[in-house]
């Protein structure tokens, strides 16, 4: 017998009480959405202890960037799919053009969304994603962190010391 | 009976009620909070009572995704696993992250037997790693060691000045240090807060970034959980990802939210799915909530036992609410004992994101368990005086004798407190009859 | 309909002037209840010390005593409490801790008398968590304290609640003895925070908490003293 039938037979044998799949859609449309989710996101972002910036859509990126952060010697780029408003983060997949390290090595941290990719909350953001497998995916609010010495937070633990968010404005249809 | 440490015991209590205390503003935000209590309670009912297939469907979909797939019967399987894939790898240097299932099955010690190098990369952990002890809380590894003694540690350890404590400069110069190590390390390895059954991914919640540190440079990945940490899909993921930082730290969501599911181009990824004793929890339906656990570490920060005695007071590598019950499943002769470290305030139960009956089991268990000889004594002494009621007049109208008695029983009670006056029974009497 | 009493055995023991405010306060408002004979306790110091099993004569005998009342009032939550959950099914909608009922059932609009102190509400663990007296700080549900109301009817009482306001005092029945050195640290704990109130009485629905609280009040000589919730209810009667 492989361990997991023989896994599979100890949970048979277990005969737990059976309960059916809870429907979801009353916590989800109960759950907070705001007037506001780009106030809110950006509130968010700032309470996770990065910054955010606002540009237009044909702004550069990199001068962005260094405006947010004039002191940085190492910054990474990368372009996120959305933002949650609930939480400040923003969803990024497998890079394209660098190694996924770099979200993480990088001593600066620029994430690019449109500001109408922002969701409201969690529901929101799977439901966009739905169930659909892309190899790779990673919610990241803020610069990483941590309390472990007397709960005192401290950004920059491992990764990225410093996070902005640089919302770009969408084009307005030509009239 | 378990001994306070009086030099740390305010302080201790203090810095986990401020824990607790921001996850009571963050929950008290979300106007929809208790359904959300409730979705994830059933959310898991629903899982732990369908496993078998759930994690079919996970392995199926983890196999296409390119993963490749374990079963670990144990401790001793799960052990065996990741020790041959990491010498089959020629794997000299090991970079983990934070997985109590790595606690639970004393996995640092044999890779260390084998002569792999394995390295703790959560600052808590590498704390305690360091100082050669354990973890004392689930999330907050090191919340009972003060800046003092880690600035003292990082001293010994990575040569940082003397005498400076300031825990800015002590997390800098961990990052420093720890780098080397996430650089040159020839696999990495992750837990698994949850285990997606629709997606095949495993999605692994962290705030200092040193998982996705670990798993984005070595040519081998491993991710290890217990079977209880399966959800549906991502619709409930949703749920769980918003209730766990909420509740473990009081943040809205860890600042890494990270979805594993295919290996990186060019690197193995590897799964090892554990049972170690769940499916047994499963079978008692005394205990079977258990399963319903997220590894929060919730249920210490507000247990008001454990914020005063610290995780070390208990037998299991688990401490507070969940540990009793968790310890009282996989040891009970050596984890009976802390059985009585609880008042059954139901703090616990009335806080658990996913609902777990926390305080209800750990009466369940005494009644199987007894933590103390005395505790007996005087159990079978009140239930032979209130079997009948002559004997409680009698004890009662015995009055000072009775108290003497009482006294000598309950002597523990006097240490610290007064006894209070037995009341003339005169009064009861007349009120009895005084209609 | 008929009213039964139950007397907890601790505060027949330690704290019969709460028999006679309750019974007080339930005639003042119109409710005649009988002390039936032979009552001796419910069983949950044994059942929470792990002894559920020695106490099943004394649950029958419980059963028995109280089987032919409509309804069961009791000066203790936690005694209720453990009556709910661990009796028949028959206790469930018949049995009330006295606060309750009187706030629930009885409904008083105004009670007489006059408390003029400072109270803290002592906001007991079982009374919050299994009875429903207040909203468990633990859980997002709207305010409600039946405890506070009620003292709201009397004059001149200035009720407040303490920082953490219903974290547990370290009774927990055998647990005050078992882990009695645990248990007076979160009672000192309890007593500080209330004191740091300025309140010059802590009040509770039980006297189990109360007892603890006092002992260590008079044990260390403290500018507080504990009153059960009815004897200042009953205070103009």
């Amino acid at each position: 017998m492989t361990s997991k039938e023989a896994i599979f037979e100890a949970l048979k044998a277990a005969r737990p009480e059976v309960f059916e799949k809870p429907d979801l859609s009353e916590v989800k449309s109960a759950s907070l959405r705001y007037e506001d989710p780009l106030a809110k996101f950006c509130e968010a972002v700032k309470g996770s202890g990065g910054k955010v910036l606002r540009i237009e859509a044909g702004d550069s990126p990199e001068e962005a960037a260094r405006s947010l952060f004039p002191e940085a010697e190492d910054i990474c780029i990368a372009k996120g799919e959305f933002g949650v408003a609930e939480n400040g983060c923003v969803y990024l997949e497998e890079p394209t053009d660098m190694p996924r390290v770099k979200y993480f090595i990088s001593d600066t941290l620029v994430l690019v969304i449109d500001e109408e990719s922002i969701v409201a909350n969690m529901h929101d953001a799977y439901d966009r994603l739905g169930e659909e497998v892309k190899g790779y995916g990673i919610f990241i609010s803020g610069p990483s962190k941590t309390a472990d010495i007397e709960q005192a937070l401290v950004f920059g633990a491992h990764g990225a010391r410093l996070v902005g968010v640089l919302l770009r404005r969408h084009i307005a249809p030509a009239p | 009976m378990k001994k306070i440490d009086y030099a740390k015991v305010d302080w201790q209590d203090e810095t986990l009620w401020l824990v607790r205390g921001k996850r009571d503003r963050l929950a008290k935000s979300l106007p929809e909070w208790e359904k959300l209590r409730d979705a994830a309670s059933r959310i898991k009912l629903y899982s732990t009572s369908h496993l078998p297939e759930l994690l079919d469907q996970f392995e199926t979909k983890a196999r296409a995704n390119g993963a490749i797939v374990h079963w670990a019967k144990d401790a001793e399987e799960y052990r065996r696993i990741i020790g041959d894939l990491l010498q089959s790898h020629s794997v000299k240097r090991f970079v983990k992250s934070k997985s109590m299932l790595s606690e639970e099955c004393e996995l640092r010690p044999y890779l260390e037997s084998l002569g792999i190098e394995t390295i703790e990369t959560d600052l808590g952990e590498r704390i305690i790693q360091l100082m050669g002890s354990r973890p004392s809380h689930i999330v907050l590894p090191a919340i009972h060691v003060k800046r003092e003694e880690v600035g003292a540690l990082f001293e010994k350890e990575m040569g940082t000045e003397k005498g400076n404590c300031d825990p800015t400069y002590l997390t800098h110069a961990a990052r420093k240090n720890l780098r080397e190590y996430f650089l040159s390390a020839d696999a990495g390895m992750t837990g698994g807060n949850f285990a997606v059954a629709s997606t095949g991914e495993v999605v692994v919640c962290t705030n200092e970034g040193n998982a996705d540190m670990g798993t984005s440079l070595p040519p081998l990945q491993i991710a290890a959980f217990g079977i209880d940490k399966i959800v549906p899909d991502r619709e409930s993921l949703g749920v769980f990802t918003r209730l766990l930082a909420r509740t473990a730290t009081g943040q809205p969501i860890t600042t890494y939210t990270t979805h594993y599911s295919a290996p990186r181009p060019g690197a193995e990824f590897h799964i090892v799915i554990v049972d170690n004793g769940r499916s047994r929890i499963l079978a008692d339906p005394e205990h079977r909530k258990l399963l319903n656990c997220l590894r929060c570490g919730g249920c210490m920060n507000t247990c008001p036992v454990y914020r005063r005695l610290g995780g070390y007071a208990y037998s299991y590598f688990i401490p507070g609410p969940v540990g009793i019950n968790l310890g009282v499943m996989a040891d009970p002769e050596r984890c009976k004992a802390d059985l009585s470290a609880c008042s059954l305030c139901h703090s616990c139960s009335a806080l658990c994101p996913a609902k777990v009956d926390l305080a209800e089991q750990i009466y369940r268990s005494r009644q199987h368990y007894c933590s103390s000889a005395k505790k007996k004594l005087l159990s079978k002494g009140m239930g032979f005086v209130m079997g009948a009621p002559w004997r409680l007049e009698t004890t009662l109208a015995a009055g000072p004798a009775g108290m003497k008695a009482l006294k000598a029983l309950g002597a523990s009670w006097g240490k610290g407190r007064d006894f209070p006056d037995i009341a003339s029974q005169k009064t009861i009497k007349k009120l009895r009859n005084d209609k | 309909m008929k009213v039964a009493f139950f007397i907890p055995c601790y505060v027949r023991a330690v704290a019969p002037q709460v028999i006679e405010c309750s019974l007080k306060l339930l005639r003042h408002l119109g409710v005649e209840p009988e002390i039936p004979q032979g009552q001796t306790c419910c069983g949950q110091p044994m059942g929470n010390a792990g002894f559920e099993s020695d106490t099943k004569r004394l649950k029958q005998r419980f059963e028995k005593i109280f089987e032919n009342y409509d309804l069961i009032v009791s000066p203790s939550s936690s005694c209720v409490a453990y009556v709910r959950e661990h009796y028949g099914d028959s206790f469930k909608g018949r049995i009330y801790e006295i606060c309750e009922y009187v706030h629930d059932v009885l409904r008083p609009v105004s009670l007489p008398g006059s408390f003029p102190h400072k109270v803290c509400i002592h906001n007991s663990c079982h009374g919050v968590r299994l009875a429903g007296l207040s909203s468990p700080s633990e859980q997002n549900i709207p305010y409600f304290n039946k405890l506070r109301d009620l003292l709201g009817l009397i004059k001149d009482i200035e009720v407040v609640e303490s920082e953490r306001p219903d974290e547990c005092c370290g009774f927990g029945g055998l647990f005050s003895v078992e882990e009695s050195e645990l248990s007076v640290k979160m009672g000192r704990d309890r007593v500080r925070r209330h004191m740091a109130t300025g309140a010059e009485f802590i009040t509770a629905a039980d006297s189990s908490c109360l007892m603890h609280q006092q002992g260590i009040i008079s044990r260390e000589k403290l500018p507080i003293r504990t009153i059960h919730i009815v004897e200042i209810l009953a205070s103009g009667l």
